[in-house]
């Protein structure tokens, strides 16, 4: 069993009366990849920001390889190696998509080649275009490469597929994989296709109501009851503290 | 021609120098969203520090290069001290620069006096172009504000550095997720749109009369700038400056400054009132 990268320890957040994240604990080992799933307002994003520093928990702990980072600033956790790319888009429209990708990479002395991540998201021909001229799914991609010129040993992946046709569903999920397997990143997404997380071949964690309802593999999850009932049936009431 | 060309270089005279100041306005709203009520007096310190280093006898280019150094030191040390406490409360330091407006403006009363002073021109000469003779010195100021707008246009789109500030305008949140030093950042930019507002108050101070209040006569037009041009863009803040500088520079010749400046904001009402987010359109904060 790999040693934890991630480890986190009875998390609680809440925003006024309702409880977004439940004292969740649970560990991510170094080099896995994990997908998280749940209906919407299960804590998923929430989970998310506390990771990477942009909300703050009113309970528990966020260990990063042994360190603790639960009251970190943002900054500090990214420099620390932790990426995360955001629900929506988050790139930059006014800038060009060169200098998107330049941006993260200001700080580090061995960040990627722009050329090879241009490459790797099929926009060298768009390199000196304003991301806000690109297509949702090409923003997607863009906001990925951001996130990957930072060489992060924890990539944080929320929702990479939305707006995506099929075929540029399953390049992210090969791109996801290959990152992975090959470059040994240890990768968590969130998302709500459940043919992309098949797709990833990989555990999936299903939120409910701030806590970890399942934890298994794609066909375990799948197959459990409870699991369809909150995937397709009714959904669970939000909590209130 | 003579009667309409020397209105208009004195109008771009203005207009040259209000940019200035405004674009310093423009890097501390548009970087931290802090609408710094005592950037006129930071403008105003910089025409004195002009006035002092001709009395201590450093002469004119000692005060020049005294000015930013002086003028961003202050700016550092009230970013230190007071703005870097009410980042995200936009009225807090409506109310905490003007607190420290009144306060500038008093220990310049205090140290100075409240009578205006002056800052001898470096040079009195005069150059001919073409049938109309103007001053060097201002030719000189024109040049000198050209120029810092170039740099600061450069150093915006060109440099890591305005790339990361480009970066925090549009998005803070994700450029501190990205790795951005958000708060160094802050302070570098206040550091550097004090400095401008201290450079241009030191080209400025041996063409006009330096009092305590001057600074107010910058702020408000700089204000409108922004408003008028779009704020941030740093192509509003020319077209602003030159839309509310100019016209009210040019209008003082045909009626009063005091109708001409009821003009201008009227003008900029309307702007405003049709184009919210100014001539160029830069983002609305």
């Amino acid at each position: 069993m790999p040693s934890p990268l991630l480890h986190i320890k009875s998390l609680t957040k809440r925003f006024g009366g309702v409880v977004a994240v439940d004292h969740m604990s649970f560990e991510i080992p170094d080099g896995s990849l994990t997908a998280i799933i749940g209906p919407n307002g299960c804590g998923k994003s929430t989970l998310f920001n506390l990771i990477c520093g942009a909300e703050r928990p009113q309970k528990g702990q966020i260990l990063f390889e042994g360190a603790d980072i639960t009251t970190a600033k943002p900054e500090d956790i990214c420099k620390m190696g932790i990426g995360r790319k955001f629900q929506n888009p988050s790139v930059f429209d006014e800038m060009t998509v060169l200098e998107n990708l330049r941006l993260p990479a200001l700080r580090l002395q061995n960040a990627p080649t722009s050329a090879e991540m241009l490459s790797l998201i099929g926009l060298t021909d768009r390199a000196a275009d304003q991301a806000g001229s690109l297509s949702h799914g090409e923003k997607q991609w863009l906001e990925i490469a951001m996130v990957l010129m930072q060489r992060p040993k924890l990539l944080l992946l929320d929702e990479p597929t939305a707006g995506m046709t099929v075929a540029e569903t399953r390049k992210t999920a090969d791109i996801i994989k290959t990152l992975n397997r090959e470059d040994g990143m240890t990768i968590m997404v969130i998302e709500h296709d459940v043919r992309f997380i098949e797709l990833l071949e990989c555990p999936v964690m299903v939120l409910a109501g701030g806590e970890i309802l399942k934890s298994g593999s794609f066909t375990d999850i799948s197959n459990d009851d409870e699991v369809r009932e909150l995937y397709f049936g009714r959904r669970r009431e939000v909590k209130h503290a | 021609m003579i009667e309409i060309a020397i209105p208009l270089m004195d109008a771009l005279s203005h207009v040259l120098i209000l940019i200035l100041v405004a674009l310093g306005l423009m890097i501390i709203f548009g970087l931290m969203g802090v609408i710094n009520m005592a950037h006129g007096e930071l403008f105003m310190i910089g025409a004195y520090v002009m006035v002092m280093a001709q009395q201590w006898g450093i002469g004119y280019v000692g005060g020049l290069i005294l000015a930013p150094i002086i003028v961003g030191f202050l700016g550092w040390v009230i970013e230190r001290g007071l703005i870097c406490h009410i980042y995200h409360r936009p009225i807090d330091t409506i109310l905490a620069t003007w607190g420290l407006s009144i306060a500038l403006k008093q220990a310049v009363v205090l140290t100075f006096g409240p009578e205006a002073q002056s800052a001898p021109l470096p040079f009195d000469m005069r150059v001919g172009i073409g049938v109309f003779e103007y001053p060097l010195y201002r030719l000189m100021v024109m040049g000198a504000s050209i120029l810092l707008i170039c740099m600061c246009f450069w150093v915006f789109k060109k440099t890591d550095f305005g790339l990361a500030a480009r970066a925090v305008i549009a998005r803070p949140q994700t450029s501190e997720i990205l790795g951005l030093n958000t708060a160094k950042i802050n302070r570098t930019s206040f550091v550097a749109g004090a400095a401008l507002a201290g450079i241009a108050g030191a080209l400025i101070a041996p063409t006009i009369s330096v009092d305590p209040q001057m600074g107010l006569g910058y702020l408000v037009p700089g204000f409108l700038s922004l408003l008028v041009g779009g704020v941030g863009a740093l192509s509003g803040v020319i077209v602003g400056g030159a839309a509310v500088g100019g016209s009210g520079s040019l209008l003082t010749n045909w009626i009063s400054p005091v109708a001409s400046q009821i003009v201008v904001f009227l003008m900029a009402l309307v702007i405003i009132r049709m184009r919210p987010n100014g001539l160029i359109g830069g983002r609305k904060k």
